[in-house]
Order: C-alpha cells, then sequence, then structure tokens
C-alpha cells in the first residue's frame, strides 16, 4: 500500500516538475531593433553612430576597419555586407539591456579591415515569431 | 577623438620595454578571486601577460574612475603596442559598449537606466563594469568568452598596481613629514 502511495505521489511530483519546467523556460525575444553603432579604424578613429545618422562624419579606413551592430532579440540569421561583399564576425557579446541580468540582445563586431569608403548593411531575421527581417544601412566615406 | 590625462607617449615603451616579471605577475593571477577555476585552468595555458608594462599603466590611468574615451584609448594602446589581439581589442570594444547608456538610448525602458550613468566628470568604474559583464557572458556561454576574461584581467591587474603605486606614494609622502 505505502508503496503504491509512493508510487503515486512520484509519478505526480514527476508531471509537476515537467509542467513546471516547461512553463519557466520562455522563448527567446524576437528581434526588435537593429542598429549601426558604431564604426571604428586607424584613420577615423571611433565614430559612434546614431539612430538617424545616414553617413560616417569621419573618414575612416587604414590597417583596420570594425563595424559594430547592436540587435534587440534573437536572431535566427544574420549578415553584413560592406558594397555587396560579405564580411566575417570578429567578436560578439551578449547585453542585459534592463538590468534584469537576463539577455535582451546582442552586440556584434563586424571585420571590414582593407575597405575604405562604401556601403555597410547589416540584416538579421527573427528566431521567433514573426520571423521579422530587419536592416540599417550606413555610407562609410 | 582623444581627451584627458591619458596620452600615447606613455604608451610608447610598451612594446620595447620587457621588465615584467612574468612569474609575478602569473603568481598575483593565481591568487585573484574573480575567475572561477575553469576559467583559470585555461588562462594559466593560454594567456601571456608577460608583456604588458602595468606599471607604466597604472600611473596614467584608474580604471576604476575613467571616462569612456580614456578607456577606449586604453585598448587602442593595448592593441597597437602587441599586446592585445585584434580579436582582443575587438571584444573591448565590444565589452566598452556594451556597459555604454548610449548604446541603448532608444531601447532602454524607464526606470533601468541609472545603472549606465557615469559618477562624474564621465567617469565611471569600468573595472566593475567589466566584471560584471563577464558574469552574463559566463552564464549565458558566450563564444569569445577567453576574450573578455583576458581583457578584464588586464584592468584588474592595472588595477592592483595603480593601488600598490598609491600605498608607497602615501608611504613615501608620510615618510617625508
Amino acid at each position: 500500500m505505502l508503496k503504491k502511495i509512493f508510487g503515486i505521489v512520484t509519478i505526480l511530483g514527476v508531471s509537476l516538475g515537467v509542467s513546471i519546467n516547461s512553463t519557466s523556460a520562455a522563448s527567446a525575444p524576437p528581434l526588435t531593433t537593429l542598429e549601426v553603432k558604431e564604426v571604428q579604424s586607424e584613420l577615423g578613429g571611433t565614430e559612434s553612430i546614431t539612430a538617424s545618422q545616414t553617413t560616417t562624419t569621419k573618414d575612416h579606413g587604414g590597417s583596420f576597419m570594425y563595424i559594430t551592430t547592436f540587435q534587440k532579440g534573437y536572431s535566427s540569421s544574420k549578415t553584413a555586407t560592406f558594397d555587396g561583399t560579405i564580411l566575417t564576425l570578429i567578436a560578439s557579446t551578449p547585453v542585459d539591456v534592463d538590468g534584469d541580468t537576463i539577455v535582451d540582445g546582442f552586440l556584434y563586431k563586424w571585420n571590414a579591415s582593407g575597405k575604405q569608403s562604401g556601403l555597410f548593411k547589416y540584416q538579421a531575421t527573427s528566431q521567433n515569431s514573426p520571423w521579422n527581417t530587419m536592416s540599417d544601412t550606413l555610407n562609410i566615406q | 577623438m582623444r581627451v584627458n590625462s591619458y596620452s600615447d607617449h606613455a604608451f610608447s615603451s610598451l612594446k620595447s620595454n620587457h621588465l615584467i616579471d612574468k612569474s609575478k605577475y602569473k603568481s598575483e593571477y593565481d591568487e585573484s578571486n574573480s575567475l572561477n577555476n575553469i576559467t583559470k585552468s585555461t588562462l594559466d595555458n593560454k594567456i601571456n601577460f608577460s608583456n604588458i608594462e602595468y606599471g607604466e599603466l597604472a600611473k596614467n590611468i584608474d580604471v576604476t574612475n575613467c571616462t569612456k574615451e580614456e578607456i577606449q584609448n586604453l585598448s587602442l594602446d593595448l592593441f597597437k603596442s602587441g599586446n592585445i589581439t585584434e580579436k582582443e581589442f575587438a571584444k573591448m570594444g565590444l565589452l566598452i559598449l556594451a556597459n555604454d547608456f548610449e548604446t541603448y538610448r532608444d531601447v532602454l525602458p524607464p526606470g533601468s537606466q541609472d545603472r549606465f550613468f557615469p559618477t562624474s566628470n564621465g567617469r565611471r568604474n569600468w573595472l566593475a563594469a567589466f566584471n560584471s559583464h563577464l558574469k552574463l557572458e559566463k552564464s549565458s556561454f558566450s563564444e569569445g568568452l577567453q576574450e573578455s576574461v583576458k581583457v578584464t584581467e588586464i584592468l584588474n591587474n592595472i588595477d592592483k598596481h595603480r593601488i600598490k603605486l598609491s600605498s608607497f606614494n602615501e608611504m613615501y609622502t608620510n615618510h617625508k613629514k
């Protein structure tokens, strides 16, 4: 009898545990914001980019050039191009925007070393519903 | 644009001089409580702090109280002097942006802005910010964790030297009195 009760309690406990786990595992937030944030190069130094900015104010180029993008939300695919040429990702980091120690988005740094001037474009598609695609462009001089 | 007291020429000797006692810094690093054991063993094998003149760096920057431009300049100088790799330089730049209010200006929810604001005159404790961000990266199993660990440890070492220097100066002043 005791064995039977223990068995029922165990089954109940396991079921409850599963249901609790499945409800607490929230899905990754979709992509809601995507921006070019910074251009850094040997010749132009570090230039912060504002949301409304379409062209860099400094002349960039030299031995190294990196472009940083910020996105709020998770993406399943992301591509950065410079005049149509696909750039490689050199570094990335998760970010906690609201201070709750949960990852809200990401910063990505793209390697455009060897390039001088042209059109930078970053595009990403949301990992979850509504699976939207967002993009941002910046003319780099 | 370069501002404040942190200057380029202060780092011109970084590449040419190699006066650091390797064993001393490795020992100090081993005693650090800021990293967990897994990260420590990774660092022991792969990170070489030998060429960094922490004493010189500590004279010119207080990583617990400096501006964004100063920490960016430190990063650039470490890269130019060959003390951090291109990947580490790129990652350090991201760690700075990840802790900068301007990055989130358009998306910050009300009430969560205070933690990004500098203390005074645009200065803030970047060492604390880097250490805090390292925890986020560790908990989310981020790529490039090793680069973050290294640059954060460099800031830790600079700060240790700044404290030593400060204590020495205080003792010297008291002795003169």
